[in-house]
């Protein structure tokens, strides 16, 4: 009865444990999940029970947690993958303090970049609109409704000025990523 | 805001994250240096860093640190059946490139230890 509750104790453990690496190639999560259920069963046939072998690995969410953390890390220190590094920093981003600042770099500066992107686009189909804009009272940089009422500034220089806004926020949240991971991962 | 595995967590952690920081950098020479004269499978790797090294290592921090050295190929992995009936084990063995970054972790674990003893031996810390 003992030893039948302790074998669905552990089968049950080791379910939900392979369920959370579920994100993990399927021959990888195999091998550890049958390496942990061997673990298991040496430590309960050297007179643990199986509450008290499961309880020294804890959590089986937060055990798989442990290789997800190192597989993404690993993928992203030898990669220069945007997808890669930005899905490895942000998997911290709630733990680290380098990886929060990392994120939020990022979203600032690339919110910034896109914004510069989208205007220069903007202005090859609607050049009236798009500019570098100064009116009475305002300053305006982007697209304004009514171009009557502002004087434009930087004309067709505004192409060259998004490029180069676009290039330099491309730099520096690749840079600010590459820099994380390098302090993230042990071995990067 | 804290990480016991990202290398920025022991600072905000308190004692236990700076002992698991320090662990895991501890665990990974020790692994490599038992690793050294034979193939062990995971739990001898334990028990023996437990008893021999001294590291006080939590049961779950051994495996994803195999994991992650057999990905960095370091150590490579098979698994064998030692006996008709046995329960087959997954073994480690160090690569050449294990005993590489062995002899270069050694050598560099005992510079700072060398200097370090010395710094606070200075005023007797």
């Amino acid at each position: 009865m003992t030893i039948q509750y302790d074998e669905d104790l552990v089968a049950g453990w080791l379910r939900r444990f392979k369920w959370a690496l579920k994100r993990m190639p399927s021959p990888e999560r195999e091998d550890i999940v049958a390496e942990t259920r061997a673990h298991l069963h040496e430590r309960m046939a050297g007179g643990l029970t199986a509450v008290q072998a499961l309880a020294n690995f804890g959590a089986p969410e937060a055990y798989a947690g442990k290789f997800l953390d190192e597989m993404y890390l690993s993928a992203a220190a030898g990669s220069q993958s945007w997808s890669d590094n930005l899905r490895a920093v942000a998997r911290f981003a709630t733990r680290s303090g380098v990886a929060f600042v990392a994120i939020f770099v990022v979203l600032m500066v690339g919110s910034l970049g896109l914004g510069f992107l989208i205007a220069g686009v903007w202005k090859i189909f609607d050049p009236a609109h798009v500019g570098m804009w100064v009116g009475p009272r305002d300053f305006a940089l982007g697209v304004v409704d009514h171009p009557e009422a502002s004087r434009e500034l930087l004309g067709n220089w505004m192409y060259p000025l998004c490029a180069a806004a676009v290039a330099l926020a491309w730099f520096i949240c690749r840079g600010v990523l590459l820099w994380a991971v390098r302090i993230l991962a042990p071995k990067a | 805001m804290t990480d016991k595995t990202s290398p920025d967590a022991g600072l905000a952690a308190g004692p236990e994250g700076r002992k698991a920081q320090l662990l895991k950098g501890l665990a990974e020479l020790a692994l490599l240096s038992l690793l050294k004269d034979r193939a062990h499978y995971g739990l001898e790797i334990l028990d023996r860093l437990r008893a021999e090294a001294g590291l006080d290592l939590a049961e779950g921090t051994i495996y994803p640190l195999l994991h992650r050295l057999e990905r960095g190929g370091l150590v490579a992995a098979e698994w064998r059946m030692e006996s008709e009936g046995a329960r087959p084990r997954k073994y480690y063995q160090l690569t050449d490139a294990g005993r590489a970054e062995l002899v270069s972790q050694s050598a560099e674990w005992r510079r700072i230890a060398t200097s370090l003893t010395a710094f606070l031996d200075r005023s007797g810390a």
